[in-house]
C-alpha cells in the first residue's frame, strides 16, 4: 500500500510539470528577447550607455580617421586595421581612412568605442555573426556601417546626438 | 606612426564584396565534378534513387550532431549556458556530454588551444569517423585572440585541423552557438552521399548579408 502510494507521489510530481510555462526560448523562429540597445559611450560627459555588446556600428560620416580606436585594440587583440576607401569621401576625413574589425580576433570588449573621441563608433546586438569562411570574418568600413535589423540605437544616428525617449 | 594600411585586409575586403563565398575546406567538391553533364541513365538513377537516399542520409546527419567536447578554456561556460534549459540545443539534436569518440561527428573547439594540447587535438579530429565537421568557437580558437602572438598559444586551429563554422565572440552568446548550429545544418543540407559540399549549393549559402 506504502509502495503504491509512493508511485502515485512519484507520477503527481512529474505530471505537475505539464502545468508549468515552458522556460526554453524557441530560439531561432521566436526572437531572443534579450535587451536591445547600443553600446555607445558619450565622451563628453564619460558616461557609457548600457547595451549588448555584438557587431559594430560606424558612422562614416563622422569618422576623421584619427585611428585612436585602433591604437586602442592594439594593446587588446589587435583586431582594427586602418584601411583607406577612396569612394567615401568626407570633409573631415581627407585620406578617407576608416576602422576595419577582424571578428576572428575581435574579443568584443567595447574599448574601441570608448576611446572614439567624436562618438561615431558603436557597438549593436548583432552577435549572429558565425560564417563558413575565415575571411569572410574580416568587416570593411562599407559593412560596419550598414544597420543591422535587430537593436535600438540609444541616439539618432546620422544628424545630431539627441537621446531617444524610452 | 604611420597609418596601418594593411595588404592582407584590403585583399579580404575586396575578396568578401565579390558576389558568391568561395568554396574552401576539405569538404568542398570538385568543381568540374558539378558542372559536367551527366548521362541520360544517370539522371535518371539520380532522380529516382540518389536524391531520396541523400535527403535521407543528410536528415539523419542533421539531427544527430553528437559534438566532442574540447573544453580548454572559458567558452565552455558557453556551452553549458546553451545546454541548459533556457536555450536548450538539444532540440537541433546536439547532446551534451557525450560518452565516445568514435560515435561523434562534431568536434566544438571551445577556446584557447595550447602548443602542448594541439597534437592531442589533432589525435581526436582523427580518431573520429566521417562525415565530421568542426566548429571553432570564440576569438582564441579562430586566431589565437587575446593571445596575439604568444609563444604557447596555437594561432588558431584552421591551422591543424579544417573548421566548417566559425563563432566571433568572448565567449559567443548562447544565441550565436544556436546561430552557428543552424548555419552547420544549411551546409549539411548541401552535402552528398560521400560527405563533400557541392559546390553550386555551397554558393548559395551566403549568411553574411542576411541581417535580421
Ligand atoms: S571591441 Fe575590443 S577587441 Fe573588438 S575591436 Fe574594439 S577594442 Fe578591439
Ligand atoms: S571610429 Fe572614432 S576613434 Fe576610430 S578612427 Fe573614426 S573617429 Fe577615430
Ligand atoms: S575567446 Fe575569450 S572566452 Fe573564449 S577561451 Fe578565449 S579568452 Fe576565453
Amino acid at each position: 500500500m506504502v509502495e503504491a502510494l509512493k508511485i502515485i507521489k512519484a507520477m503527481q510530481s512529474g505530471l505537475r510539470h505539464l502545468f508549468y510555462s515552458r522556460v526554453t526560448r524557441r530560439y531561432p523562429e521566436v526572437d531572443s528577447g534579450l535587451p536591445e540597445g547600443y553600446y555607445s559611450f558619450d565622451p563628453k560627459k564619460g558616461v557609457a550607455t548600457a547595451g549588448w555588446k555584438g557587431r559594430h556600428y560606424l558612422e562614416m560620416d563622422k569618422c576623421t580617421g584619427c585611428q585612436l580606436c585602433s591604437f586602442m585594440c592594439d594593446e587588446i587583440s589587435n583586431a582594427i586595421i586602418m584601411v583607406e576607401v577612396p569612394e567615401v569621401r568626407f570633409e573631415q576625413n581627407k585620406k578617407s581612412l576608416f576602422p576595419s574589425v577582424d571578428y576572428g580576433r575581435c574579443v568584443f570588449c567595447g574599448l574601441c568605442v570608448d576611446a572614439c573621441p567624436f562618438e561615431c563608433l558603436h557597438m549593436t546586438p548583432e552577435i549572429r555573426l558565425a560564417d563558413y569562411d575565415r575571411k569572410k570574418l574580416y568587416y570593411s568600413p562599407l559593412e560596419l556601417s550598414i544597420q543591422p535589423a535587430v537593436g535600438k540605437p540609444s541616439y539618432v544616428v546620422g544628424k545630431r546626438k539627441e537621446r531617444v525617449e524610452g | 606612426m604611420q597609418s596601418k594600411i594593411d595588404a592582407r585586409a584590403i585583399e579580404a575586403i575586396i575578396q568578401s564584396r565579390k558576389e558568391g563565398p568561395q568554396p574552401t575546406g576539405v569538404l568542398v567538391g570538385k568543381v568540374d565534378e558539378v558542372i559536367k553533364p551527366k548521362s541520360l541513365l544517370r539522371r535518371t538513377f539520380d532522380y529516382i534513387i540518389g536524391e531520396p537516399l541523400t535527403y535521407l542520409v543528410n536528415w539523419g546527419r542533421l539531427y544527430s550532431l553528437w559534438p566532442t567536447h574540447v573544453e580548454t578554456a572559458c567558452c565552455s561556460v558557453e556551452i553549458g549556458a546553451s545546454a541548459g534549459s533556457r536555450w536548450d540545443i538539444e532540440r537541433f539534436g546536439v547532446l551534451e556530454a557525450f560518452g565516445s569518440l568514435r560515435q561523434c561527428d562534431l568536434m566544438l573547439v571551445m577556446g584557447t588551444v595550447t602548443r602542448k594540447l594541439a597534437p592531442r587535438l589533432k589525435l581526436i579530429w582523427d580518431q573520429m569517423p566521417e562525415p565530421k565537421f568542426c566548429i571553432a568557437m570564440g576569438a582564441c580558437a579562430i586566431s589565437g585572440g587575446l593571445y596575439e602572438q604568444s609563444y604557447n598559444v596555437l594561432q588558431g586551429v584552421d591551422k591543424i585541423i579544417p573548421v566548417d563554422v566559425y563563432i566571433p565572440g568572448c565567449p559567443p552568446p548562447a544565441p550565436a552557438v544556436i546561430d552557428a548550429i543552424v548555419k552547420l545544418q544549411e551546409k549539411i543540407r548541401c552535402m552528398d552521399l560521400k560527405g563533400r559540399v557541392a559546390s553550386e549549393a555551397y554558393l548559395r549559402l551566403s549568411p553574411k548579408w542576411r541581417f535580421r
